[in-house]
């Protein structure tokens, strides 16, 4: 058994799997069902000025049959006063000790709004504070939310203010709703936080239904942008959270966000360099329980790699992740199809022929039975055919490690030097 | 499968048409399927099944890749659970309980049940760990299902465990008495293992009250524990019984799983008297042992016979032949002692026996003969009587009295669970996940009685 | 189609010249390809022969690139 416990800026919980902030940590009950399933921590969702919420709410995409391939929302934060929420976080955290409780906050950009629910939330005992910079709809009409996580400046000032009185540690959570999201999180370090959380949520229309002309989801015939989230954003919040892993300047500890949806999920998020993550749509979709899966799948998969803390994994593959003028040109990989494995559906013979370039022949062996068979000469490596192929293990890719490496920076440095009329080198 | 019909078959033949006939699922299929599992919230498969596997859960494991966790909860709830997705009835159980069965295809919750516990038997992993030693000794007597899934929760619970096996290995009914070609004996042999890992000690060809006597147990254990399962397949009460060629079901099927495979069945006719599922599986036996013609009789009606449907479905793609409403009179020899004939009556359906079933009757002058090499008798079981008065229990022609709250028999020492507290339907059907269901709970009781 | 086999025949252009004794000794990239300079430099260090090669296939402009990174390696 290993050692699951994670320690984010100074925030200890029993294992890495928290819930974010969101529908799920709404109150004291849910919590401490959460708790009770095995979550080691929760974000409270977002207290600030009540607010009043509109039906519907939520709406999912379904991709070729499997529910919640990506999911929508356009809840605002907490519609409950704020004494409620703090009576339930201080008996929550009196029952789980032991349990991260971080409340998520979100007031107007001004300072004594901030100075005054810091003080507020950290009297009544929470672990640490979540600055909610990314809710993309609602409240960024009203300036709060991502219309402030926009605006590194922004970010920065009222984390400094928030940091004037915090004494507990301050995650700055990011919008994804922004070109470059180093700049707000270095905006956010500027400002003194002691960690950074992302992604939020995405700007997102669901669907418009064809028959109604309505938009997915509407309140009486009307729509409004929501935010997306659930497994078809991990590939852009995995990229968020390794672009500020890898930054220079931006060293603080990550919460990773963003369509996690099992322990394998979590894995990459920590090996990103996620000190830990946060879970919602999974959690929605199929209750807290799934946590048990994840804290198991997890706790094997440690004592496999012959590690003996979770904490092992953070940031492990961060280096791996560089610019692509960094990348070796001489390095190849190329396509090779198995027989054996085989099942002929031919889809990779015609995504090749079609959209790549076209280096798989269709043959016949001497028995007449057609095999297809790749001409690693001509294959550039592209992957597609393997991507289609719906057998494990029917197309391997090969690799031939370079001779010479060359990245595309050093070519471009040794082409400086022979340009046509100047100095040359032999 | 080879049969005797189309060509000649050799020994190869006969060994490759006793292997496991379902092949395991491939790595995508099971990754399919699990995918497809709604992960539905106390949900309907996890409570009809008899040791309340957490079906939803070991699923989702199998869809994460995390199948050491699969297994685990599989065989936490149910230590024969490698046996159970061979032979469980899935579709009357969890499989028929599931909420897709509405809307589209139940999931094959059998076949991955199948498919993580073979994950776990090809790699050697340690899923359970004795409990903290309690200085109290159990000793059970009888090493089936009911016996290995008491022993596996005693010793997680921290007592010393002894197994008292008559047979030469355990596993009662699933070492012996299921069809390898359903379930081979080595499953049954891993998931003794597995027990034997956790420290039980397993003391085989060693029959109570022959080797060792009641009174010792009673002396020398805190609690005793009798999982004796069922005996042989009686005797028909006719004549010619004693005729070469005239076979006890249980014996054949155990000689198909111990000895090496036989030739002589090959190319005779063979008749298997009873319709339960024993009487398939010998049916089915003799398929795969060469025979040329195989029939099953049987007195009532398919309406009444007590073989679950997929083994009649099972037995009759197989080939075999069903013959309703015949009862053997009398089999006949040859010069030699050898099995010619076997004489029948045709019967009708009367009046409702006390067991609801109409009783049936023999119709006058329908008397007739049928031509066979072999007649195999699976008319039930035999009871384990001399043991349990050995013992001194009460029991109802061999069904032991029981508390069906202590598990406790007559006496307040000795516990039972297994067949031979099954005679009714008061503890549910005679199955194998019902069996390591009640090993269980008799386990939990001696734990409670044990620690107080 | 059969990026391959222009590559190849680029390749053996290349590979001829340099063999011949003729060094690279300038690059012009543009939109249509690479140009290259193979100059043959005599003993006495006098360029008596320039020819351009223009290198149309992807793994070709990689292939004259690499022979010059891999000198410059050799020499760190």
């Amino acid at each position: 058994m290993a050692d699951l416990s994670v320690n984010l800026a100074g925030i200890k919980s029993p294992n890495p799997f928290w819930l974010a902030s969101a529908p799920p940590t709404n109150s004291g009950y849910q919590v401490q069902r959460a708790f009770e399933a095995g979550w080691g921590g929760a974000v409270w969702k977002t207290l600030g000025d009540p607010v009043i919420n509109v039906s519907s709410r939520f709406s999912a995409s379904t991709f070729n049959g499997q529910k919640v391939a990506g999911f929508n929302n356009i809840e605002l934060i907490t519609d409950r006063p704020l004494e409620v929420n703090l009576k339930e976080i201080y008996e929550t955290k009196k029952k789980f000790p032991n349990h991260a409780i971080v409340a998520s906050l979100m007031v107007e950009p001004k300072q004594e709004k901030w100075h005054e629910i810091v003080k507020k939330v950290e009297a009544i005992g929470v672990d640490g504070l979540e600055l909610n910079f990314g809710c993309p709809h609602g409240m960024a009409e009203r300036g709060m939310g991502s219309a402030s996580g926009q605006v590194p400046e922004l970010v920065e000032k009222q984390t400094h203010w928030v940091k004037e009185v915090a004494e507990t540690p301050v995650i700055v959570k990011l919008t994804p709703n922004i070109t470059d999201v180093t700049a707000t999180a270095y905006a956010a370090v500027q400002g003194g936080a002691d960690s950074i959380s992302l992604i939020n949520t995405i700007n997102s229309l669901m669907g418009v239904d064809i028959h109604s002309w309505n938009t997915i989801p509407h309140v009486s015939g009307k729509g409004t942008h929501g935010g997306y989230c659930g497994p078809a954003v991990k590939p852009i919040a995995l990229n968020m959270v390794a672009e500020c892993a890898r930054h220079p300047e931006i060293n603080v500890p990550i919460s990773g966000i963003g369509g996690i949806s099992n322990w394998q999920d979590a894995i990459e998020f920590m090996l990103m360099g996620s000190t830990n993550v946060q879970v919602c749509t999974a959690a929605m979709h199929h209750g807290f329980r799934i946590v048990e899966d994840m804290i198991d799948g997890l706790n094997n998969y440690l004592d496999e790699k012959g590690l003996a803390r979770a904490m092992d994994l953070v940031g492990q593959t961060v280096s791996k992740y560089q610019n692509w003028g960094d990348l070796d040109l001489n390095y190849k990989v190329a396509a090779r199809i198995n027989p054996d494995k085989c099942i002929n559906c031919n889809k990779c013979y015609i995504s090749c022929e079609d959209t790549s370039h076209q280096c798989i022949d269709r043959l016949l062996d001497a028995n007449g039975k057609s095999y297809l068979k790749v001409r690693e000469d001509d294959c550039v490596g592209c992957n597609l055919c393997s991507i289609v192929c719906p057998v494990d293990g029917a197309i391997d890719m090969i690799e031939y490690p370079s001779e010479v490496e060359m990245t595309w920076n050093e070519r471009q440095s040794l082409l400086g030097k022979m340009t046509i009329g100047e100095e040359t080198v032999s | 499968m080879k049969s005797a019909e189309s060509e000649q078959l050799t020994a190869v033949d006969l060994k490759r048409n006793f292997f496991e006939v379902k092949e395991d699922m491939k790595p995508k299929e099971a990754i399919d399927e699990a995918n497809r599992c709604l992960y539905c919230y106390d949900a309907p498969c996890m409570n009809a099944c008899p040791t309340g596997i957490d079906v939803p859960s070991f699923i989702k494991k199998i869809a994460t890749g995390n199948l050491k966790g699969s297994a685990r909860d599989i065989l936490d709830a149910n230590p024969v659970g490698a046996t159970c997705s061979r032979v469980c009835p899935t579709s009357e159980l969890c499989e028929g309980a599931c909420v897709l069965n509405d809307v589209s295809m139940p999931i094959r919750i059998g076949d991955l049940q199948r498919h993580a516990t073979n994950w776990a038997m090809e790699h050697e992993v340690d899923l359970f760990e004795p409990g903290v030693p309690k200085n109290t000794k159990v000793a059970i007597v009888g090493g089936g299902p009911a016996g290995l899934s008491a022993a596996r929760e005693l010793r997680r619970l921290g007592h010393e465990v002894t197994i008292f096996e008559a047979k030469e290995k355990a596993g009662g009914l699933d070492t012996y008495g299921i069809v390898s070609f359903r379930l081979p004996q080595s499953v049954s042999l891993w998931e003794v293992e597995q027990v034997e890992k956790l420290g039980v000690d397993i003391r085989t060809n060693c029959t109570v009250g022959k080797d060792i006597s009641p009174e010792t147990l009673k002396n020398d254990f805190d609690a005793v524990l009798v999982t004796v399962g069922m005996g042989q397949v009686p005797k028909l009460g006719i004549e010619g019984e004693d005729l070469t060629g005239v076979y006890d079901a249980i014996q054949f099927v155990e000689n198909t799983k111990t000895k090496a495979l036989t030739e002589q069945f090959i190319g005779k006719r063979a008749v298997v008297i009873g319709a339960g599922n024993t009487a398939i599986d010998a049916a089915t036996c003799l398929i795969r042992s060469g025979a040329r013609n195989v029939k099953i009789i049987y007195r009532r009606t398919e309406e009444e016979m007590t073989a679950y449907p997929f083994e009649f479905e099972f037995a009759k793609q197989d080939g075999v032949e069903f013959r309703w409403l015949t009862q053997p009179t009398k089999i006949i020899g040859d010069e030699s002692g050898h099995v010619r004939q076997l004489e029948c009556v045709q019967m009708m359906l009367g009046q409702p026996d006390q067991s609801g079933r109409r009783r049936p009757v023999p119709i006058e002058d329908s008397s007739f003969l049928m031509d066979v090499d072999i007649v195999v008798r699976a008319i039930g079981q035999s009871r384990h009587l001399d043991l349990l008065n050995a013992f001194g229990l009460n029991h109802d022609s061999g069904v032991l009295q029981l508390n069906a709250d202590t598990y406790q028999t007559s006496s307040a020492q000795i516990f039972a669970a297994g067949d031979v507290v099954y005679g009714s339907t008061e503890y549910g059907d005679a199955m194998v996940v019902s069996a390591a269901e009640q090993g269980k709970r008799a386990a939990y009781a001696i734990d409670k009685k044990l620690s107080c | 189609m059969h990026e391959h086999q222009l590559f190849m025949e680029e390749k053996e252009r290349i590979d001829n010249l340099v063999e011949q004794g003729y060094k690279i000794t300038g690059i012009e990239e543009n939109l249509s390809g690479a140009y290259v300079h193979f100059d043959y430099i005599d003993h006495d260090n006098r360029n008596v022969e320039t020819q351009i090669l223009h290198v149309l296939s992807a793994d070709a402009r990689k292939y004259f690139t690499t022979l010059l990174v891999a000198k410059e390696k050799r020499f760190d």
